[in-house]
């Protein structure tokens, strides 16, 4: 796997489970444990790819292990997502890591810190052609099923921002759905407010979305 | 996999049990929201500390809580849970992606009922949750059948007597007054013997119901059924005259229903009601719901239809 580029052309003639099957991705577990929801499993990748530059800052910073805690605890934290997505080489790597880490083994250490390294850079450049795929292969036909019957007006509008504000302060899950229902009207009102909000649900930081729905709400009167 | 279970030939619909998540990793969330959100509410907290608030708000039935978060973890978090009245029925099952036994036993100290691991394997988490719905389930109904009036459905004596007790304590500690008020439906007797017993179970559900829609403001109030015609109704940090006003409220309200009681000088059924505090007594709940019985007698002997504090 390492040292092999990943084009975009890949893409043309290729599905989610053979892409999968090149990049070491586990679609058929991945699939199995998010229920065949590829929606839910597309916003998981969206998040995991922005923590990934997170964890090689991390890893490029030769100080992160002399907090021996806090490393551990974030391979830890990798190992957990990393396995849960499908990338099984990566929640390897981080386990044998937190275990080197844990038992003070640190003759291999720098050099699978190398080899997590070189994983996560791959996984950068696979997720995001993963995410397209899933959209071109899953998401087209569905789009087109839900916009067909689906214009609200500024008052359905209104009444479906209050539904979303209600399940935003229960904290309640299904308000990402109910924001993916009406996500295209809501950027009409305003891009920037609802592309915040979007990132605020999938990073599930229920009291910033709140903010950016009551603000919503006025904008709409 | 459905979420309507058979108990004993009788359907259980667990489609309306709430089910909190807690992790710092949203994608973990996300995962078992995939698989949970067909049969469950699902809600999600992303530290220890917004669960806590999640936990209080929202009283899931249902709690899966990671064990390693930063700030509070999901052990210490569990234990807060425990320590609080409020939370501390909520079941808790941790999902670990650590296998050693010492975490374990720390996991059940906290106050966990069970374990699943990470990967989560789909058909392991659905039918744990599920299992462990279902003995809330249970558990919640047969609380109900020990601590409710079957008749009224409001609490029985069983449940006044282990309770009353406890705020008789809290309100010694706080120094805040408890209320309690007797209730008594006038001329029941004479009520039964004209209209029939049926009619009779009839008027004493819309007491109940009218006591308890217009008595009972906040989550600590309660109304227990504390004999044949007789209500009690428990008002936690408030004084006299905050008690006189709810039950003014409720002696009004059961006059508008209207309901004929040809027996009675007022022509419908009424209700004569005594009100004492707890702070003047020592902690004794018999002699505070005396004092309460003197002052129902009170308003008996001065023509019923009253209120006497």
């Amino acid at each position: 796997m390492s040292g092999r580029s990943i084009e975009h052309e890949e893409l043309a003639n290729i599905d989610c489970l053979a892409f999968c099957e090149q990049h070491s991705i586990a679609w058929l577990d991945v699939m199995a444990r998010f229920n065949h929801n590829t929606s839910v499993y597309k916003t998981a990748l969206s998040s995991f790819l922005s923590d990934l530059g997170r964890y090689q800052t991390q890893l490029q910073d030769k100080g992160s292990l002399s907090n021996s805690g806090l490393f551990k605890a974030s391979m830890h934290t990798l190992k957990g997502v990393a396995s849960s997505l499908g990338f099984y080489n990566i929640a390897d790597t981080a386990t044998s890591i937190e275990q080197r880490v844990k038992h003070g083994d640190d003759i291999r250490l720098i050099e699978e810190c190398a080899v997590l390294r070189e994983q996560i850079a791959y996984a950068e450049g696979c997720v995001p052609l993963l995410i397209e795929l899933i959209e071109r292969e899953f998401e087209q036909t569905l789009n087109e099923d839900t916009t067909a019957g689906h214009q609200l007006d500024a008052c359905n509008l209104r009444e479906e921002l209050e539904v979303l504000l209600k399940e935003i302060q229960s904290n309640k899950m299904d308000s990402m759905n109910t924001l993916n229902r009406i996500k295209n009207e809501l950027s009409q009102l305003s891009r920037d407010e609802t592309y915040k909000l979007s990132t605020a649900l999938n990073n599930l930081k229920f009291k910033e979305a709140q903010e950016i729905v009551t603000n919503l709400l006025v904008l709409g009167d | 996999m459905s979420s309507t279970e058979l108990i004993g030939g009788r359907s259980v619909d667990l489609t309306k049990a709430t089910v909190l998540v807690v992790d710092d990793q949203p994608v973990n969330i996300q995962v078992i929201y995939a698989l949970l959100c067909e049969d469950y509410t699902v809600l999600a907290a992303t530290s220890g500390e917004e669960a806590l608030s999640v936990a209080r708000e929202a009283r899931p039935d249902l709690i899966l809580m990671d064990i390693v978060m930063p700030g509070l973890s999901g052990m210490e978090t569990c234990q807060k849970l425990k320590s609080q009245d409020d939370t501390s029925e909520i079941p808790v099952i941790f999902i670990t992606a650590s296998y050693s036994s010492e975490e374990e036993n720390e996991c059940w100290m906290s106050g966990g009922i069970d374990f699943i691991s990470k990967p989560i394997n789909p058909m392991t988490l659905k039918n744990r949750v599920k299992a462990h719905l279902m003995l809330k389930y249970q558990k919640d109904t047969l609380l109900e059948m020990v601590y409710l009036d079957g008749l009224t459905g409001v609490f029985n004596r069983r449940y006044l007597d282990e309770h009353l007790i406890k705020h008789i304590h809290l309100s010694k500690r706080s120094k805040r007054e408890t209320c309690v008020l007797l209730i008594d439906i006038d001329f029941f007797k004479q009520f039964n013997d004209r209209y029939g017993h049926v009619q009779g179970d009839d008027a004493l559900k819309q007491v109940a119901l009218l006591v308890k829609s217009k008595g009972l403001k906040r989550i600590t109030d309660f109304v227990v059924r504390y004999g044949g015609e007789e209500f009690v109704v428990v008002l936690p940090e408030t004084n006299i005259s905050g008690a006189k006003q709810v039950a003014e409220r409720i002696r009004a309200a059961i006059q508008t229903l209207n309901l004929e009681h040809l027996d009675s000088p007022f022509g419908e059924l009424t209700v004569s009601i005594g009100i004492t505090g707890c702070l003047s007594y020592d902690v004794d709940d018999s002699a505070v719901l005396e004092a309460a019985d003197q002052k129902l007698y009170q308003a008996k002997v001065s023509g019923r239809n009253k209120v006497c504090f």
